[in-house]
């Protein structure tokens, strides 16, 4: 997978056009609307920028990286509303990564397959490169999947988790 | 050699390097989505919390009227009931003292030898007010005497206090501000646990809402008064609009009190409605911080609010109460509310968070009943006709005959929606009580009236720029709005939400804060919430928790409506194939509940399945509840407003079982439901009323047990049912502020 190139991003958002309506279906426009209008907690028909990652969010199945977006926002002429949104990222507005992406991801760094990860060795692979994790991000992670007392990962019941997500909710 | 094979190395550690960034790259998005997901799904839940709780309001006006006709037609069988509903509907006069002490005699009420509640003794001490604490906490309860002992000096004490408390920072460190409390016993517990009682050193400011909603209102509100006399100085306590009996019957402190005080619970009542009259309306910190429950308007004028006579607003949603005329006590006035300026004026509807929300004054609008005719009809119209000359917006009631063959009955003069005339000062003074209590907040400029709770407004932040810089002040604190933190800042940091009820919609959905000004004035902060468990939930835990919870209370707003929704799928299936798409689904489901909610979204947790994207539409009921109520053959729409109705009948019933016994007669149960049915435009036969009480277990003489009755018609949902507390049908969001 290789990253977008900025430039390329920054085109798309210049070539925008009004037309934007008509790539989607009007059940998708609604729905999308409707992920809008979460995020646009004072119903002023603008979302600002911290929102947009999250609206994407609710439309559950998005493939935009951080980097991406905000390079576009910079180009965005002020707050966002609807039609900007629909425009910037209309496009983008399909596919998710499938469980196996992501369980290879994890794999490039247990290459003997154990299915485990040492937590500090997360931590550093996490924090240290790309778009890296802030320390509170990580907490919240271990948080949420706590290693185990050896300090193991399980990373393939993560994976499933966030994947299969309501199913195997558990109080 | 050595050159290539390190070079071959060299770009095999390059490869591997990349492919781990890469790697690093895809779980690190792909986490965050998860998490941007999660964020989501809460914004969505509080979203239905919200919408739920607007629509609950407009249970509110229903119930206003109802009671309304019920008092019209309620022909009360025994002395004790028309008592009961004499004392709770009815505004007297202002009591003198003396009649006060006599009609609220405590002396007469006597210990009895089985007491093991807390004692108290006036004048108070400190001692006293933390021995109600700790007795509270252990679940005790304060018994009448005392009760009506307190409330009585609380009263004193309360008439000796301005409209506006004003306080300084220069005798201690810090003062702390409280928010809305709600009946909820373990926050204000904890904000005491983490920031200590009530005394000399520790000031406190409580703003209101008190009470309805949580178990323990009436605990609260002892606690409170009772450190109110010991620190007459120290601590100070702003009316909310929650401080209303009106308010009171439909969100459960009048059912409270009822239910733990029984026959003394009319009497308390009763003094409560005198006392939260002349709770004072704001708090002034140094002259530049004001506290008070709602906000502000653009006309809002603290001279002029600190000049009114607050008390003769007993409740603020009707207008000030007159005094005794012509030897009749002046009862019910309903009011058609307005505010001085007329109309509600619903600009730019689609912009406000609360379009949802039906005006409330009006439709407090008295819809007119059948009136009854009597001489002192005559009398008063002739009187009206002369007042309508001079005062706007004033409904006469009076009463007939009061107590004649052991009946009474309210006549109601028409509805003067269309007369407006009333005296402007009176209206004007009106308005800048109900504006400060009932106040929102807004992101955007102006102040537009607030069509929902009929009076206050929305005001923007040029209005908080004006009001507070005519004033000299640099902050405004309220409360009035449950926050996901606590509290929140708006309009350039001028104005402060501050909330104290944690948990407020549900476990995990809000945490609470108070917070405390030095001399400095700089807010700081503390937040808590209240937890039966010691285990940390995990965020998705929290989430997924009131998520259920939330999507239970939308599941039963859908059952609920049952028929209107199933008609309204019908006009989308013009073929009777049974079936409609998801997207006409989504449409028709706004149509009918108008809760503004992103039905698309949460289609995935509300339809378990749609092949081709169709839904069958009747069986998709089926599936919203396993357990269905046991009374199947009941009629679907007497069903539908019992459920609708569930917890204003709960309130009507506990209002007629004036002996508190939990139990009411056949007759009596009959007569209500004819009551509400006609109300409500129903055709009930006879028979269907029978077949409804028929179906619920008969114990004792044909006497119906309210506890049982509404027992029978809980909804339990199968996939999301929760042992969380054994009343889920008590405290459904349907019973929200």
């Amino acid at each position: 997978m290789s990253p977008q190139s900025p430039k390329k991003a920054k085109k798309r958002a210049e070539g925008a056009n009004s037309n934007v309506f008509s790539m989607f279906e009007q059940a998708q426009i609604q729905e999308f609307k409707e992920a809008f209008t979460i995020m646009d907690q004072n119903r002023d028909g603008f979302i600002d920028k911290s929102d947009l990652r999250d609206t994407f969010a609710a439309l559950g199945r998005v493939n935009v990286k951080q980097e991406e977006i905000d390079e576009m926002l910079k180009e965005a002429p002020g707050p966002v509303n609807f039609t900007v949104f629909l425009t910037m990222f209309g496009e983008k507005l399909k596919g998710a990564d499938p469980e196996e992406t992501i369980l290879n991801a994890f794999k490039v760094f247990d290459p003997e397959a154990t299915g485990i990860l040492k937590k500090d060795y997360v931590t550093d692979m996490l924090t240290t490169q790309a778009d890296r994790f802030s320390p509170e991000e990580m907490e919240q992670m271990f948080l949420a999947f706590p290693p185990d007392v050896a300090g193991n990962l399980d990373y393939k019941n993560l994976v499933y988790i966030i994947t299969h997500g309501e199913d195997k909710d558990q109080e | 050699m050595g050159c290539g094979i390190s070079l071959n190395n060299d770009y095999s550690l390059i490869k591997k390097t990349e492919r781990a960034m890469k790697a690093a790259v895809l779980i690190q998005r792909w986490y965050r989505q998860y998490v941007a997901r999660m964020e989501v799904r809460r914004r969505c839940t509080w979203t239905i919390f919200q919408s739920i709780e607007y629509a609950g309001e407009q249970d509110q006006i229903k119930l206003q009227n109802f009671f309304t006709y019920l008092m019209d037609h309620f022909t009360p069988t025994n002395s004790n009931q028309r008592d009961l509903i004499a004392h709770i509907f009815t505004e007297d006069e202002i009591y003198k003292e003396t009649e006060l002490e006599k009609y609220f005699d405590h002396e007469s009420i006597e210990l009895p030898e089985s007491y093991t509640g807390p004692h108290i003794d006036f004048p108070l001490t400190a001692a006293h007010a933390a021995s109600l604490v700790e007795a509270f906490r252990h679940k005790q309860q304060l018994h009448a005497r005392y009760v009506l002992q307190l409330l009585h000096e609380t009263l004193k004490h309360l008439k000796l206090l301005p409209n506006i408390n004003r306080v300084c920072t220069c005798f201690c460190e810090e003062i702390t501000i409280c928010g809305d409390l709600h009946g909820q016993l373990d926050d204000l517990l904890l904000i005491f646990y983490k920031n200590g009682l009530p005394s000399v050193e520790k000031p406190y400011i409580f703003n209101g809402d008190y009470v309805d909603r949580g178990k323990n209102s009436i605990e609260i509100l002892l606690i409170l008064f009772a450190f109110l006399l010991v620190y007459p100085n120290e601590v100070h306590m702003n009316r909310g609009n929650h401080e209303d009996y009106i308010v009171n019957l439909r969100y459960g402190f009048t059912k409270e009190v009822m239910q733990k005080y029984k026959m003394h619970g009319r009497k308390i009542h009763k003094l409560l409605q005198i006392v939260f009259s002349w709770m004072p309306l704001a708090t002034v910190i140094d002259q530049k911080v004001l506290i008070t429950h709602g906000g502000i308007s653009d006309t809002t004028d603290l001279d002029i609010i600190a000049k009114v006579d607050r008390h003769k607003y007993v409740s603020v949603l009707r207008p000030p109460k007159k005094k005794k005329r012509h030897n009749m006590a002046e009862a019910l006035s309903i009011r058609g509310g307005r505010t001085s300026e007329g109309d509600i004026q619903t600009t730019n509807m689609d912009s406000r968070p609360s379009l949802r929300r039906l005006s409330l004054t009006s439709t407090l609008c008295y819809s007119p009943g059948t009136r009854k005719r009597s001489p002192h009809d005559i009398s008063r119209k002739v009187r009206r006709s002369v007042e309508e000359e001079l005062e706007k917006c004033r409904r006469q009631v009076g009463f007939s005959e009061p107590y004649e063959d052991g009946k009474f009955s309210l006549s109601f003069s028409e509805s003067d929606s269309e007369s407006f005339e009333v005296c402007e000062s009176d209206n004007a003074e009106w308005k800048q009580i109900v504006d400060i209590l009932w106040s929102d907040p807004m992101h955007q400029e102006g102040c537009v009236p607030n069509a929902v709770r009929g009076g206050g407004c929305y005001y923007g932040p040029d209005v908080t720029e004006k009001v507070l810089s005519r004033h000299n002040i640099q902050l405004l604190i309220r409360s009035h709005e449950c926050k996901q933190d606590g509290y929140e800042f708006c309009h350039n940091r001028k104005v402060l939400t501050i909330f104290s009820a944690s948990n407020y919609y549900e476990l995990g959905s809000n945490r609470g804060a108070y917070v405390k000004l030095g001399p400095d004035l700089i807010p700081h902060l503390v937040q808590y919430q209240v937890s039966r468990t010691t285990r940390k939930l995990t965020m998705k835990q929290r989430v997924s928790r009131v998520e259920r919870s939330a999507l239970r209370a939308l599941r039963e707003q859908l059952f609920s409506h049952k028929s209107d929704l199933i008609s309204a799928f019908e006009k989308y299936d013009k073929n009777k194939t049974g079936r409609i798409s998801l997207n006409d689904w989504a449409t028709v489901v706004e149509s009918v509940l108008h809760l503004g909610l992103p039905w698309r979204v949460l289609r995935s947790q509300l339809v378990q399945s749609a092949p081709e994207g169709l839904l069958e539409y009747h069986a998709w009921f089926d599936d919203l509840a396993i357990e269905q109520p046991t009374t199947e053959h009941v009629h679907q729409s007497l069903l539908e407003t019992l459920y609708r109705n569930r917890s204003n009948l709960e309130t009507i019933f506990r209002i007629i079982d004036s002996d508190n016994s939990g139990l009411v007669s056949f007759e009596e149960f009959c007569q209500t439901w004819k009551l509400l049915s006609s109300h409500l435009n129903m055709e009930i036969s006879n028979e269907a009323i029978s077949d409804l009480a028929r179906s619920i277990d008969f114990n004792k003489d044909g006497s119906i047990d309210i506890n049982e009755f509404l027992e029978a018609f809980r909804l339990v949902d199968k996939i999301h049912y929760t042992e969380r507390e054994g009343s889920l049908l008590l405290t459904t969001p349907g019973d929200l502020l």
